[in-house]
């Protein structure tokens, strides 16, 4: 347990006198608004950060941990939300990493033993020979929790573990959880989804502001209660108002066809259109090529057939900056290694698709008066918890930086807007925000082609649904035609001929 | 930069001069004398005043130089290549265009040949990282290596210059007099030129959409392709830049100090500025405007140090050595967090 733990950053008080209690076997689900000290919180357990106040107790006796082997010879493992393992490395090398048995080196044959118990006893399924960077985020998952079994860990902390999983590897995921849970071991699990919690955890803790507002064992607890606990008051889901816009401006893909990391063609002629003026939804279970396909349209990953027309204006040859002149922008999932460069300033960052011209350079010149100012609106616009916008991107928690991203694509001049996974790692109150800022950028005649692993956002906000499967683009579905039973069976293959 | 860097890197230098104390007092001079000779030496005497000025200009700007790729964190080691390179073919045009130019126009030639020997020489590692992948800490070394050998050839061969064929010290031949940079009171004019440079570097990284590209690319390659930054184009420039730079560097001191192409200079490590220009970069946390202040502190240091080798007849490597020490110390004083590691210690 955690008692009176007070952590602050210059100009911050991100965890205020907290004490968190976690008992022996329990599922704990952390709560909270972005930026409420949840990571900083886990981060002062798992010694990434010293408290500055308060104390750590294991079963009665006060313990330090001043980094993460303390953390770890206490038995304590955390997965964060950035993994650490080393791409080009195998699972089974990564898996070796810090592990000594007696000798110097651990055979690692002993590692692929200890591997099949694990498979066995947790479900937890990967394939040891692979190198990471093939894995999926899933994948990568499992290896990170694997890595933290094998290093003797009792109690997992898993920092926003769903926010990039399908559905499906949710469920599985859980599935682990509970086996683990059954082998006695102690789970914190930090989320945004209120369902989630619900279904995995047996107590919850919310925090606000940095201090605890609420804690509750799971019995009788429902999302509206969570929901008033977290950020003070209830979120009306909008409806929301999609306004007919008439424009004949669009965003074609034809025919395009991309190869993947593994050199393996990952996007075949894939074909869509999105109209000024409507949210074109992207459905599919991850790694069905929606990744390639955006990265291509951006002018990141080269094509290998097809074209990719703005307005009519063929821009298949240009790259990334051509594109963004030509009216495109972009909302990454990777928010920390590609939608930011984490140690710049707020203030760099906000002009990452607009530096080369008016108003934020001037014959030449960087004008950071105008910078600031556009840094500063976003901030403010979007509710960005920052002390100002001369922090590093690195200081702001994951859903501001989030939010930051958001803002700045949505508040720059474009007139389509690529959008992966918008609100995943946003609280309920930020989401239902960033999905109103959608909405009008549409109503705004904007054109959105919104790829998300939630079925229910994109059914809420899109116009039309288009579904990948393994690299083909479906028809589009008009919005009067949603049936998510339809939708969730094309998802899995059902009329694509293959 | 903020005020943590500076507490630290006068902390650790202090520690540097406890050392150096240690090693003084092994030496039987007092410690308390020497550091006040150290000082006095470097920075206080007429002379010792114009020397270290007169070191301040190549090491700031082959500090400066080397900033500009490493803000993208692309790792030039090869600053004492591309200086060396600056260096030949300034003497080279220097020597075939004594007396049929102008002064200045001799001298603008220079530069611009500097310039470009530089620059040719640091692209063989640039082009190979670029269309390779090869790691540029390895190539941009070993450049190092042929430029110093290259240099030794070139002064007992083709450049040789008459006086090296009677006293046998490699060396070109000397650049006649009327055609150097002039002197002012000892000081080279060389560091208005080299203190102009740090000013344009400065403002060409704050200032200017390729400063702002380099910025990205070191902070996250994905990032700045995302932000539509041309990598290629960018490291390819920085480098261009880089070893132009160095370059220049190799001219104004051939131009403005030793007047002939002398191998000796480039191969003594205190004069090896594209080492010596790395952790002056560094401590300066690569900020062109505070390497002027960084590259006048060391070339202070090592005057200082000098001057005790003449007053208390201390071996010279011994002054070296405290030159070394201050560097180093320095150099952790910029890379650790001082803070943390009190805080941990203290709470045990
Ligand atoms: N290294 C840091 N330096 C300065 N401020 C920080 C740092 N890390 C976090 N903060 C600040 O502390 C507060 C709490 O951040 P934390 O990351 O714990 O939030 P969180 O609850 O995990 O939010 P999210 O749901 O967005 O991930 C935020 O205001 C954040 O800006
Ligand atoms: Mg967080």
């Amino acid at each position: 347990m955690m008692k009176g733990i007070v952590k602050r950053f210059p100009g911050v008080l991100a965890v205020d006198h907290v004490d968190f209690e976690l008992y022996p076997k329990e599922i704990h689900a952390l709560l909270g608004e972005n930026g409420a000290g949840k990571t900083t919180l886990m981060n002062v357990l798992y010694g990434v950060y010293r408290a500055d106040e308060g104390q750590i107790l294991i079963n009665g006796k006060q313990v330090r941990i001043r980094n993460a082997v303390d953390a770890q010879s206490n038995g304590i493992g955390m997965v964060h939300q950035h993994f650490s393992l080393i791409p080009v490395f195998t699972v089974k090398e990564n898996l070796s990493i810090g592990l000594r048995d007696g000798g110097f080196r651990l055979n690692l044959n002993q590692i692929k033993l200890k591997i099949e118990e694990a498979e066995e006893k947790y479900g937890i399924e990967i394939d040891i020979d692979k190198k990471v960077q093939q894995l999926s985020v899933g994948e990568q998952q499992r290896v990170e929790i694997l890595k933290l079994l094998f290093r003797g860990a009792s109690t997992l902390i898993l920092d926003e573990p769903t926010s990039s999983l399908t559905p499906q590897e949710v469920v599985n995921l859980f599935k682990s959880l509970r086996a683990l849970q059954s082998e006695g071991k102690t789970i914190v699990i930090i989320t945004h989804k209120l369902y989630e919690a619900l279904d995995i955890a047996d107590r919850v803790t919310v925090l606000r502001k940095g201090k605890v507002v609420f804690k509750a064992i799971k019995e009788g607890l429902t999302p509206q209660a969570l929901t008033e606990a977290m950020i003070g008051r209830s979120v009306e889901l909008s409806n929301y108002k999609m306004e007919k816009v008439s424009s004949r401006n669009s965003l074609i893909v034809e025919g395009l066809s991309v190869m993947g990391d593994r050199n393996e063609e990952m996007v075949i002629g894939a074909s869509l259109e999105v109209h000024a003026g409507e949210i074109l939804g992207i459905a599919g279970v991850s790694g069905n090529g929606q990744k390639e396909l955006i990265e291509s349209i951006f002018g990141l990953r080269a094509s290998k057939g097809g074209r990719i027309l703005i307005n009519g204006h063929d821009i298949t040859k240009y790259g990334v900056k051509g594109r963004i002149k030509a009216g495109l922008g972009y909302i990454p999932e990777e928010r920390k290694t590609r939608g930011a460069a984490i140690s710049l300033s707020l203030s760099l960052n906000s002009v990452m698709h607009d530096h080369w011209g008016q108003p934020y350079l001037t014959r030449g010149a960087f004008n950071y008066k105008a910078i600031r100012k556009f840094a500063r609106e976003i901030i403010s616009s979007f509710k960005v918890a920052a002390k100002d916008e001369s922090v590093p991107a690195r200081d702001l928690s994951g859903g501001n930086l989030q939010k930051f991203i958001v803002g700045r694509e949505m508040m720059r001049n474009s007139s389509f807007l690529m959008s992966v996974n918008p609100t995943s790692g946003l609280d309920v109150g930020a989401t239902e925000y960033v999905r109103n800022e959608i909405v009008s950028y549409r109503n705004k005649g904007g054109g959105v082609l919104l790829v998300s692993e939630d079925l229910d956002e994109l059914l809420a906000l899109s116009d039309r649904i288009v579904v990948m499967y393994r690299g083909k683009t479906s028809k589009p579905v008009e919005r009067k035609d949603f049936d998510k039973l339809k939708i969730g069976a094309m998802m899995l293959g059902e009329g694509f001929n293959s | 930069m903020n005020i943590r860097k500076p507490i630290q890197i006068i902390f650790f230098i202090i520690l540097a001069l406890l050392i150096s104390s240690l090693l003084l007092l092994i030496d039987h001079v007092s410690p308390i004398a020497g550091i006040a000779e150290l000082i006095s030496g470097g920075f206080l005497t007429h002379y010792g005043l114009v020397a270290t000025i007169n070191d301040t200009i190549p090491l700031l700007i082959v500090a400066v130089a080397i900033i500009i790729p490493f803000i993208a964190k692309f790792w030039n080691i090869g600053g004492q290549g591309q200086y060396i390179f600056g260096s030949i073919f300034a003497t080279w045009i220097g020597l075939e265009l004594a007396g049929s130019l102008p002064g200045a126009l001799l001298i603008t030639a220079a530069i611009i040949f500097a310039f470009i020997g530089g620059a040719l020489w640091a692209m063989p590692p640039t082009l190979m990282k670029i269309y390779f992948g090869t790691n540029e800490i390895i190539t941009t070394l070993m450049m190092n290596f042929i430029a110093v050998y290259f240099l030794d050839y070139m002064t007992i061969g083709p450049m040789e210059g008459s006086i090296a064929k009677i006293t046998h010290v490699p060396s070109s031949a000397p650049i006649p007099s009327p055609d150097l940079l002039p002197h002012i009171g000892g000081v080279s004019t060389g560091i208005f030129m080299a203190l102009a440079i740090a000013v344009i570097i400065f403002i060409l990284l704050r200032y200017t959409n390729f400063g702002y590209e380099l910025k990205l690319i070191g902070s996250s390659i994905d990032a700045a392709r995302y932000a539509g930054a041309s990598l290629r184009r960018d490291l390819l420039l920085s480098m261009v830049l880089s070893g132009g730079i160095a370059g220049i560097a190799g001219m104004i001191q051939v131009f403005g100090i030793t007047t002939v192409l002398l191998p000796q200079v480039f191969s003594d490590i205190t004069t090896s500025f594209g080492y010596v220009g790395i952790p002056v970069a560094l401590v300066a946390s690569l900020n062109p405007l505070i390497t002027i202040i960084s590259a006048f502190f060391f070339s202070g240091v090592l005057n200082g140090a000098y001057a005790m080798e003449i007053s208390f007849g201390i071996p010279i490597d011994l002054v070296i050595t405290i030159y070394g020490l201050m560097m180093f110390f320095a150099v952790i004083g910029v890379m650790i967090n001082l803070g943390r590691i009190f805080r941990r210690s203290g709470a045990k």
